[in-house]
């Protein structure tokens, strides 16, 4: 037994893998559904975004991630876009990282079919942005120089709905959807210099970041990784905006039986360490 | 099974990506280079019709000269290439800190310095909802004791001894919770990355999961 229990801090990486896989696989292929709450970060970025009038000032979504981290942010942008159209919330889309201009596309149109919205006149989507901070201070300034054509090279002027945005003024909120410090750029140069109200969707690595931001208000709230966005699926389902929880909420289980079996590993791995130290100990 | 060729060619290229779990091998090599070139070609085309084109080619081909002066001031960066004239590349770079520096430390000292030490105070609105997750009196105590104790464990002009071990040994505890919520959220974050490629390959793919 103690042996065995040795053997353990030294298990085979690829033993590691196949029971991760089947933490993942199985819930997913049998759709166990597992129960999760509602953060209170996620819940105050909804409960804004539920308060935005319709038909009256736009919400800015930057989506500033690349493919690497779609799968946790995907979802957001989708919760979000759907909770908006759903509302009657018109949406301006843009990008600050280069790869996030095609992927904003894909959501911002697929999200506008399904509830029959139209680019220009319930969203305008103006893709990668070149920039960077440069542009979260110009639109505080003129946001049709900042923005002076849309993904599909309509200009400004041509867009019905932009004709009453000229600046952070009239943006209800910016979300910024990242995986990187893009939030905390928004805060800085846009949420500090003009006031405009900032929100957040981020990776899991980068959201613990953001709590001292959202404990003094600079950030109106924030949806935390795969999690974040499942809750936020979970909130537009429960109010009605949507029919049925999308990926993130079915991977919750996963989420939640994988961690499990990590726990197990950390466990299993210390008493290995420990056991065999001290069999070491005794030779 | 899907009928799309793309999702075909992103599920075996994952797959390929996949293979790396059990050894090095070609598939993976040329799946890993494959996605590299598609990057690099991808953000040239970008970087040209977001950049050159609309801050550079079209000004120019509109005789607005004022745009050589930023576009003279850029490429000194490339004088890094040059040996001799090595030193002209101070001259952007002076440009971009005094610019930047300018534009974002009273930015800066704002949303991250007085912002957040006004975040760490007790006010007399905590005392209305003791427990309150967010701007409740026992947060805020906790916050406040947190913050001291943290900077005091990183103050090294004098021997922690006395008080500041007493508060130094508080601080480390904080810290390692801090270390704690932070690696847990990675360990979500790449296991989050897993599950989607497997809905991808169980759902669009092999249509296992409806």
């Amino acid at each position: 037994m103690i042996k065995f229990l040795s053997r353990l801090g030294k298990m085979d990486r690829r033993i590691v893998f196949i029971l991760l896989l089947a933490a993942i696989l199985i819930p997913l292929l049998f759709s166990i559904r597992q129960r999760f709450y509602v953060d209170e970060a996620t819940r105050r970025l909804y409960d804004y975004v539920d308060r935005i009038e319709p038909n009256g000032r736009p919400l800015l979504i930057s989506f500033d991630y690349d493919p690497q981290v779609a799968a946790e942010l995907d979802p957001m942008a989708r919760a979000v876009l759907r909770h908006c159209f759903a509302r009657g919330v018109r949406v301006i889309g843009m990008s600050l990282a280069p790869q996030g201009d095609a992927i904003g596309e894909a959501i911002v149109t697929q999200v506008a079919r399904e509830f029959g919205k139209k680019s220009g006149v319930d969203y305008s989507y103006f893709g990668f942005r070149p920039g960077g901070t440069i542009i979260m201070l110009q639109m505080g300034v003129n946001a049709k120089r900042a923005l002076p054509l849309d993904y599909y090279q309509v200009p400004y002027d041509s867009l019905p709905m932009m004709q009453n945005v000229h600046n952070y003024d009239d943006i209800a909120m910016v979300l910024s959807l990242a995986g990187s410090t893009y939030p905390y750029s928004w805060i800085i140069f846009a949420g500090t210099k003009f006031r405009v109200k900032v929100g957040a969707g981020q990776t899991a690595v980068m959201a613990p970041d953001n709590y001292p931001f959202l404990q003094t208000g600079q950030l109106v709230g924030q949806m935390g990784g795969m999690k974040g966005g499942a809750e936020y699926e979970q909130l537009i389902c429960d109010a009605g905006y949507y029919h049925k929880p999308d990926v993130a909420s079915k991977a919750m289980s996963a989420i939640a039986y994988s961690h499990l079996l990590i726990i197990l590993l950390i466990v299993l791995g210390n008493v290995g360490y420990f056991v065999s130290r001290r069999l070491e100990g005794r030779k | 099974m899907s009928t799309n060729i793309w999702v075909w060619i992103a599920a075996l290229l994952s797959l390929c990506i996949f293979s790396y779990l059990y050894k090095d091998n070609p598939a993976f090599r040329f799946a890993e280079h494959l996605f590299t070139g598609l990057s690099v070609g991808y953000l040239i085309v970008l970087y040209w019709n977001n950049y050159a084109l609309p801050y550079i080619i079209t000004p120019l081909a509109d005789k607005r000269w004022i745009t050589l002066i930023p576009m003279l001031i850029g490429m000194m960066y490339l004088f890094r290439f040059v040996p001799k004239l090595n030193h002209l590349i101070l001259i952007p770079i002076a440009i971009s800190l005094g610019f930047w520096n300018g534009m974002s430390i009273p930015l800066t000292i704002e949303a991250d310095v007085l912002k957040q030490v006004q975040g760490t105070m007790i006010n007399t609105s905590m005392l209305s909802n003791i427990w309150h997750p967010q701007n409740g009196l026992a947060v805020g105590l906790m916050v406040l004791v947190g913050v001291i104790s943290t900077i005091s464990y990183f103050y090294f002009s004098r021997e922690h001894k006395g008080v500041l071990r007493f508060s130094s040994n508080i601080g480390i505890w904080f810290v390692m919770i801090g270390f704690g919520a932070t690696f847990g959220y990675t360990v979500m974050a790449r296991v989050s990355l897993l599950i989607a490629r497997m809905q991808f390959l169980f759902t669009d793919w092999i249509h296992l999961i409806k």
